[in-house]
């Protein structure tokens, strides 16, 4: 097993769409992938793969995640999944869901 | 002061999005009332709701502004959620009947969510809600839009609304949203705030109260909804008073997506249809509309508004807006600038051939028929869908309507006299224009000093009005400015023929309109063009509707 602690730089932590696009990459791992907001509770452990489990964390900007891959190939998949929590999850620092704009229908 | 003619009782919450409309009441079926319980089902059954209910979610995102998509993206994975799965399993294992099972698991999550010390994260406890509703309507073989039987301009009035609700109804068909559920950041109070019509959210017990009412009045200033004893004289209601369009220099008229909302927009006195989307027809559905169904939806709008005119708009999507039934297309770079609109409608012969047969068998009976394309570039475009709709129209003993281009990239705008004999009438697209003329993307929000009010993109728009009317060619505008006063003030000014806009906005732009009268508003418009930058040129509007003309 391998785990590593990240904090969420991102504006939003892991609100809707960064939450996706993490759980996206944790459910393509083989490996088992297990998720918990230290800033929180720390020994409340959930899947990655779980969308309402990673939601639930609470995970916001600024909090300290562990994310812990146990499987074949958890060293790429910890790799990876730290890749996108390091570049922001899809996100900048200023998109934030307050400031999302709102386009309406053609 | 709100109308409250005959009011019996009144539901409070928080106003989320302004204004007021009064109208017959929709209450969202399904949540008054816990369902009874389907026949046994097991696991399989389950797996296969939660998949199709996924289905059904990814099919809307093709429908969806970015921000939207998220949501049914995230209510996607919620859908196919192995942690979700298990806790239905597990009360399934200790006895409770499906139903209870499936609410009870999604209750969890939701409650886990709400007790999150952040809003955003808090709305998303809806979110599980609506997709455990849509597991079970999926369940009893009652899946489908909730607001399917929605054919008249209505309040609507739900537990809580979900984007797919919202992609599944002609936006012009809700006079407003009440909702018991929900805060600011909530769907229905970001897309009534899109649509620009009132929203009350956190309305407790608006449901139960509304289950046996008939007609509403709703205050999304003032945060209520109340009941009326009898149907709203038009005199009465400020939103929907009847338009008496010949009062305006302009032809208003009405941007809709389907028939029913056409006869809406005539019976509130909108001269005609400027834009009837399209996509609807074609988008989150298994298979694109027949062309017999077509004909059923183009020919139903057309006599509602008959004699004025109905202009079509033909299928509008791009790469960004997967169709399942349709192969994939190559991964595009810049899909904004990809193969899209008309330049996509003319390669696929199975969307463009119904369509284009549909609307010639329409036009044969419906005289006020028109049709346009999107995103035209060149001339040769406007050639080739002309031959479309001769082949078209000899091939069923259908009719060739009025084909007019929507005028949406600069190249077009600044050449129209290369269209001459091609386009009989142009329509002026002006989100996408000023996107293109400003290299912006029309999904992202931008400092006000890029909007369409930019000096360059006004120049654009005023030198393709007058060179329509130099070509003889009847003009519009059907992008979001002409639904807005400075917007309306502005082109009316240049010499506009007509202005369609979301029946919402109709109101507020012929009052602005009737006020200040065509002379004035030339001077506003000529003030508007000399400005150095947008927000000079959006003041001088401004400040000219405020002067006012001092017609009544």
């Amino acid at each position: 097993m391998t785990s590593r602690v990240f904090t969420l730089r991102n504006a939003s932590g892991l609100h809707a769409r960064p939450a996706t696009v993490l759980v996206q990459a944790a459910a393509r791992l083989k490996a088992a992938v297990r998720i918990a907001n230290l800033d929180r509770d720390p020994l409340d452990e959930v899947d990655g793969k779980s969308i309402l489990s990673v939601l639930t964390l609470g995970a916001s900007h600024g909090h300290r995640i562990r994310v812990s891959v146990d499987g074949e190939g958890e060293e790429s998949g910890i790799g990876e999944l730290a890749r996108l929590i390091e570049a922001g999850l899809g996100e900048g620092a200023a998109d934030s869901p307050a400031t999302q704009p709102t386009r309406p229908f053609r | 002061m709100g109308v409250n003619v005959g009011a019996r009782n009144a539901v409070a919450g928080t106003g989320v999005s302004a204004g007021e409309a009064s109208g017959p009441i929709y209450v969202v079926p399904g949540e008054a009332t816990p369902q009874a319980s389907p026949a046994p089902i097991g696991r399989d059954g389950l797996t296969a709701a939660l998949k199709a209910t996924a289905d059904r979610l990814e099919s809307l995102t093709s429908r969806a502004t970015a921000a939207t998509a998220a949501i049914l993206e995230a209510q996607r994975m919620m859908a196919i959620d192995p942690a979700l799965e298990s806790e239905i399993n597990r009360g399934l294992e200790s006895g409770k009947a499906m139903t209870d099972a499936v609410k009870a698991a999604a209750e969890m999550y939701a409650q886990k969510l709400e007790r999150l010390n952040d809003e955003y994260l808090r709305e998303r406890a809806s979110d599980v809600r609506q997709v455990a509703a849509m597991v079970l309507a999926e369940l009893s073989h009652d899946a489908g839009p909730r607001l399917r039987n929605l054919t008249y301009p209505s309040i609507v009035v739900a537990q809580s609304i979900s984007p797919a609700d919202t992609l599944s109804v002609d936006p012009a068909l809700v006079l407003g949203i009440v909702t018991e559920t929900g805060g600011r950041t909530s769907h229905a109070a970001i897309v009534a705030r899109e649509l620009g019509i009132p929203a009350v959210v956190g309305a407790a017990g608006a449901v139960a109260a509304a289950h046996s009412e008939r007609w509403g009045h709703i205050d999304g200033g003032r945060g209520e909804l109340s009941f009326l004893a009898a149907e709203p004289a038009a005199a009465q209601t400020p939103a929907r008073k009847w338009l008496n369009v010949r009062r305006t220099p302009v032809r208003l008229m009405a941007n809709v997506s389907s028939a029913p909302a056409a006869r809406a927009a005539a019976e509130m006195g909108a001269a005609g249809v400027g834009l009837f989307r399209t996509e609807m027809l074609f988008l989150g559905r298994d298979q694109p509309m027949s062309e017999d169904e077509q004909v059923a939806v183009y020919a139903a709008a057309c006599a509602a508004m008959a004699p004025h005119p109905v202009v079509v708009r033909c299928l509008d999507i791009g790469s960004d807006k997967p169709v399942p039934y349709l192969p994939a297309a190559e991964g595009e770079p810049n899909p904004a600038l990809g193969r899209r609109g008309l330049r996509l409608w003319l390669v696929r012969d199975e969307l463009n051939g119904p369509q284009a047969r549909a609307l010639v068998r329409v036009a044969r009976d419906h005289a006020n028929l028109e049709v346009m394309f999107p995103m035209v570039g060149a001339p040769e475009e406007m050639a080739r869908a002309r031959a479309s709709f001769d082949t078209a129209a000899s091939s069923t003993g259908g009719a060739v309507p009025r084909l007019g281009m929507m005028v949406e990239l600069p190249a077009a705008a600044l050449a129209l006299d290369a269209f001459q004999g091609l386009a009989e009438f142009i329509s002026l697209g002006t989100n996408d224009l000023t996107q293109y003329s400003l290299g912006i993307d029309r999904e992202l929000a931008w400092e006000p000093y890029l909007s369409e009010f930019s000096p360059g993109v006004l120049r654009i728009i005023e030198i393709a009005v007058t060179e329509a009317r130099k070509l003889d060619l009847e003009s519009a505008v059907c992008g979001e400015l002409a639904g807005t006063p400075e917007g309306a003030v502005f082109l009316t000014g240049i010499g506009i023929d007509a202005l369609s806009m979301a029946p919402a906005a109709m109101p507020a732009v012929l009052d602005t309109l009737v006020n200040l009268g065509a002379p004035l508003c030339r001077l506003a418009a000529h003030a508007a063009l000399s400005a150095r930058d947008a927000r000079s040129a959006k003041d001088a509007l401004t400040r000219a509707i405020a002067a006012g003309g001092g017609a009544g």
